[in-house]
């Protein structure tokens, strides 16, 4: 009899494993780290190292991306529907500066049928000659499941306050 | 050895605490310096989410307005309400054209200017004490009530 219950807890530990890994809010997660990872360096990258950073860059995005990335100071601002433009601007940051560290905060995630929306804050910190600088940018995405794989479809500012300068 | 029972009551230990900390007081570390002297850089406190369960938010609450979660909260003091009218002139603020009184603030005030803006249903205008800045490195305005974490404990 404990054997059979022993059994029984295994298999649907293992259904609620599987049901986890393999949903999209994990696999959404994974991307989100990943992308964190390629954007973030602590110092400034080799010429290789760049290349290969700013070529994963673009696969993150689909062929029909849309970017409307405004933060609240101005610092970052881009606006774009082409993702060579986003490695362009990358490749453009990397010469500013020493550090990028990037960090997606309370991210909450809604995946329904190969598409997904989801709110995250980022978290950005960044060393340049003119000393560091944090930033905090509220961002709306989309994404969409293609050939095995999530991609972001549009990234956009989210005003959390309405400001009068 | 611990027992079966032990491990039951800490984990369950465990799981009351994480409700407690995530749903009725989330602890908080205040960064920065826009509600000083009230809250100064690194102060802890926590934010009551429990605090408009049963009343809605007051003038003069300092309140947690979210970004997309908990994790990462603005700090700021509420000033003005719903259906009111809010202008900033030469750093003071009124409230339908009558100047709110404002103890709190501590520091000197820079000639801030906001023409009146009126508040619709579920829209607070909320502000640092800090005034003594740039009005263009303050961040401030209106924000909807569902941005409203709760209001600091103390």
């Amino acid at each position: 009899m404990i054997v059979i219950i022993v059994l029984a807890v295994i298999i649907v530990a293992g259904i609620i494993f599987f049901w986890w890994w393999f949903g999209a809010n994990h696999q959404i997660k994974k991307l989100l780290n990943s992308l964190e990872s390629t954007i973030s360096f602590d110092n400034r990258p080799t010429l290789i190292a760049t290349s290969i950073k700013a070529e994963r860059l673009i696969n993150y995005f689909s062929s029909d991306v849309a970017l409307d990335i405004k933060s609240d100071d101005g610092l970052v601002e881009l606006h774009t529907t082409d993702r060579e433009e986003i490695r362009d601007y990358f490749l453009a940051s990397l010469q500013r500066v020493s550090l990028i560290n990037v960090r997606f905060l309370d991210t909450q995630i809604n995946a329904n049928r190969g598409r997904a929306s989801l709110e995250t804050t980022a978290r950005v910190r960044v060393l340049s000659d003119f000393g560091e600088t944090n930033l905090i940018l509220p961002l709306r995405m989309v994404l969409e499941h293609s050939s095995g794989d999530w991609q972001i479809q549009s990234v956009s500012s989210i005003e959390i306050i309405k400001r009068y300068r | 050895m611990p027992t079966w029972r032990h491990i039951t009551r800490i984990a369950l230990a465990a799981l009351v605490a994480w409700w407690f900390f995530s749903y009725v007081l989330v602890p908080i570390r205040v960064s920065g310096r826009s509600m000083e002297p009230a809250y100064d850089n690194s102060d802890f406190n926590f934010i009551n989410r429990t605090a408009y369960w049963r009343k809605n938010p007051a003038r003069g609450d300092v309140v947690g307005v979210s970004f997309t979660g908990q994790r990462l909260m603005l700090l700021k003091r509420i000033v003005g309400l719903p259906g009111e009218s809010v202008a900033i002139i030469d750093g003071q603020i009124e409230i339908n054209g009558q100047v709110l009184s404002e103890p709190y603030v501590q520091t000197a005030k820079q000639p801030w200017q906001v023409p009146a803006v009126h508040l619709l249903d579920q829209e607070y205008f909320v502000v640092g004490d800090n005034r003594d800045t740039a009005q263009a490195d303050h961040v401030f305005g209106t924000v909807k009530a569902e941005r409203m974490v709760g209001k600091i404990l103390w």
